[in-house]
């Protein structure tokens, strides 16, 4: 369970002096209850539109602050014009975004994650990283929040050419159905704001909700099944596998993994 | 003892004719002589007046059924039609000639919004659990499966069974519109969102009309030929005018400002709310009725600069509930009734299209025999779910079904609000004042952590 998934950092970055090391956050102290409702009103801090997101804080080495005043130390003052491009919904201890974050070191990737705690430590983690390894994870970052309601306050029209849902929570009872991250509505949303061409990776062990993530997945006109030989050549996919916390709990306890991926088509006529 | 108010007040598109709610029953009155022409419960003897009891043109029929209160309301556009959506999510198709339910259904939950497409073959409703569903007029009864206590629950979660939406929020929708060519739907919601969908493919957005810091509570065309631009009211003390197919905001109206009213408090958790927007048919006026507030703004559409601007402010006789212009631009306008000793309020207040001044003839007729008498006012004004609270709402609307379930079993005239006062002790409804203390609660404790 504490195989964080930052120890693997790239070969390069490893040979630092051990004694100025951050010490990266340890998940004990970051637990919370295994489930927040997303129905209710959670104290959430989310911006009126996507014009008016200051992503300094989340990427301090690519946006400038909005406000002065509230300059995060050493950020830049000219933004680099790149616009976060991936999402993972639901990222628990962000696992994926600090494996993808050296395999696709040019794009902005962002975590969204609605248990307080569990976004602390990611942060944290983030922190860490980027301290122990100048130049890297400046790209990745994490925000506490409730995706199922509030992704086009973040995103704008198929801002997105990933979106990540990693062995989310299954919701078993049929009346908690509704509870689940994937539904025929709200895969409209997430159609909107990913770009055409972009791609929605589901996995799970749970074959139940894999089953009814493809049904949704099959049946939502906006998106198509990619076939599994288009996946091989895909470098993302290896990480949706194995770089989350829950993919290794999977893992060790010889659990089934069942992936699917669909790709967004344009617009309807 | 009081009479009931009117909830609603709706024109009849091609004829001269209003349709007011009260309670459960409807009333429609011919807006040239102000004469009730059909309702839906016996008119009461009551003192005349003066005026003369002119028939009612139907009959009160046992087969309405109306046991509910009715929440919304909507016209066909050729007005053969009338759709009325009730608290216990029976929606019922009237035909306005006879004034007799044609048919009804059961919402999978209750509507917010009700509005028909323009050949009048479909209903689109806004519900409570944020679905949008277009719904085939000629087809009752079809959409939920008979719930009974045990499968309530089951039935509700799964969203494969009967209808599906045509598109959804996660958040309660709280208002809709189609455009006049019916290519789009536009969904307002509880989390500040307005929404522009393809109609009736709504699974493709076109785009989002974001900048209200509030629960929006209303959304409407305005009128102009071109239709492109939108207007929605919300919890934040704004109207705002929207470019909609373009997402972007092309005005915010300061209701404060227009009222005279000081800033809000900064750390004030509700602000001035609009209730909803009558558009005027034969001018470019909007009136916008604000929650618990006697004036009610007059504003004028300026076409030509693409501007709202403020006409005049009318002052009620008390706190609105909803406004109207009939089919000549006369604005009908209906208020709570002041509950002060020796106060009488009229119910409804008529004002003429040219200069807004009071037509008392037009609102004798209804305010001498309309509506009924109960013994206590109930609550009559439904924005406290729309408020947020750390708590979840739907612990909030669970406690007014159940309310509104005692009070159907029981007396229908039962009091909703001493009621809940007086048996749901254990049940705290979170007013306004008990949430300032709901920061960032702690994680473990906190009532937004499901227990799973
Ligand atoms: C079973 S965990 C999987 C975490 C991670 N993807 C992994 O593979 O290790 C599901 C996560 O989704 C989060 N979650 C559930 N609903 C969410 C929502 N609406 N918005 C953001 N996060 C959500 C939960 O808090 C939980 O951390």
């Amino acid at each position: 369970m504490d195989n964080v998934a930052g120890e693997k950092r790239p070969a390069e970055t490893a040979v630092e002096g051990t004694s100025t090391e951050v010490r990266l956050p340890q998940k004990k102290y970051f637990r919370q209850r295994a489930h927040a409702n997303v129905f209710s009103d959670h104290h959430l801090d989310y911006p009126v539109s996507p014009a008016h997101m200051d992503w300094s804080k989340n990427f301090p080495q690519h946006f400038a602050p909005k406000d002065n005043d509230a300059a995060v130390e050493g950020a830049v003052t000219k933004d680099s014009g790149k616009k976060v491009e991936f999402a993972d919904i639901g990222c628990g201890y962000g696992g994926l975004l600090v494996a993808l974050s050296t395999v696709f070191p040019d794009t902005l990737m962002l975590g969204m994650e609605i248990r307080v705690k569990v976004e602390e430590y990611v942060n944290q983690k983030i922190l860490a990283l980027r301290q122990n390894h100048p130049g890297s994870y400046d790209n990745v970052s994490i925000l506490r929040m409730n995706a199922m309601k509030f992704l086009p306050n973040f995103f704008e029209k198929h801002q997105l050419s990933k979106l990540f849902f990693l062995f989310p929570d299954p919701h078993f009872k049929k009346r908690k159905h509704k509870a689940r991250i994937i539904t025929s509505t709200l895969l409209s949303e997430y159609a909107y704001v990913l770009r055409p061409g972009g791609i929605i990776y589901t996995i799970s062990d749970v074959k139940d909700l894999h089953l009814w993530m493809v049904k949704h997945l099959d049946a939502h006109p906006l998106f198509v099944k990619i076939p599994d030989e288009e996946l091989v050549d895909d470098p993302a996919v290896e990480h949706v596998r194995t770089a989350t916390e829950e993919g290794q709990k999977v893992e060790r306890n010889k659990g089934d993994k069942y992936l699917a991926c669909y790709r967004r088509i344009t617009d309807e006529d | 003892m009081p009479l009931l108010p009117f909830s609603h007040i709706i024109r009849h598109p091609s004829k001269d004719i209003v349709v007011l709610s009260f309670g459960e029953h409807l009333q429609a009155v011919d807006t040239k002589s102000g004469v009730i022409l059909a309702s839906t419960i016996a008119l009461e003897e009551r003192e005349a007046n003066g005026l003369e009891v002119q028939p009612v043109t139907n009959t009160p029929d046992e087969a309405q059924n109306n046991k509910a209160r009715v929440q919304v309301m909507a016209f066909s556009p050729d007005g053969a039609f009338l759709a009325t959506a009730a608290d216990d999510k029976i929606m019922k198709i009237w035909d306005t000639e006879s004034w007799k339910v044609l048919g009804t259904r059961t919402l999978v939950r209750r509507s917010n919004a009700l509005h028909f497409n323009n050949s009048g073959s479909h209903v689109v409703t806004a519900d409570k659990f944020g679905d949008i569903y277009n719904m085939i007029r000629d087809i009752p009864d079809v959409v939920a499966p008979v719930k009974t206590a045990e499968t309530t629950e089951d039935a509700e979660g799964d969203e494969d069974e009967g209808e599906q939406p045509i598109l959804g929020h996660v958040s309660m929708a709280t208002d809709l519109v189609l455009t006049p060519d019916n290519k789009y739907v536009i969904t307002s919601d509880r989390d500040e969102h307005i929404r522009v969908s393809q109609y009736p493919k709504g699974h493709n957005i076109e785009t989002y009309c974001l900048g209200h810091t509030s629960f929006v509570t209303t959304i409407r065309i305005l009128p102009g030929t071109s239709h492109k631009y939108l207007i929605s009211g919300a919890g934040d003390a704004t109207i705002r005018v929207w470019e909609y197919m373009q997402g972007r905001e092309v005005q915010t109206f300061n209701i404060r400002e227009a009222l005279g009213m000081p800033p809000a408090e900064a750390d004030a958790e509700d602000d001035v709310t609009v209730f909803s927007f009558a558009v005027c048919p034969t001018k470019s006026h909007i009136a916008a009725v604000i929650e618990k507030e006697s004036r009610l703004l007059i504003l004028q559409w300026n076409v030509a600069e693409a501007k709202l601007e403020l006409f005049k402010i009318l002052e009620l006789e008390g706190k609105p509930l909803s406004a109207e212009y009939d089919r000549s631009g006369n604005l009908w306008t209906s208020v709570v009734p002041s509950e002060e000793e020796g106060k009488s309020t009229s119910l409804i207040s008529v004002y003429d299209s040219s200069n807004y001044a009071i037509q008392e003839d037009l609102a004798k007729y209804i305010n001498t025999f309309g509506s009924r008498t109960v013994e206590t006012l109930p609550d009559l004004i439904f924005t406290e779910e729309l408020r947020k609270h750390t708590t979840d709402w739907r612990e909030l609307k669970k406690a007014r079904e159940e309310k509104e379930a005692a009070r159907l079993a029981g007396d229908p005239d039962a009091p909703l609000s001493k009621k809940r006062r007086k048996n749901k002790n254990s049940r705290k409804i979170p007013g306004q004042s008990s949430t300032a203390a709901s920061s960032e609660p702690s994680a473990a404790t906190s009532p937004d952590v499901a227990m799973e």
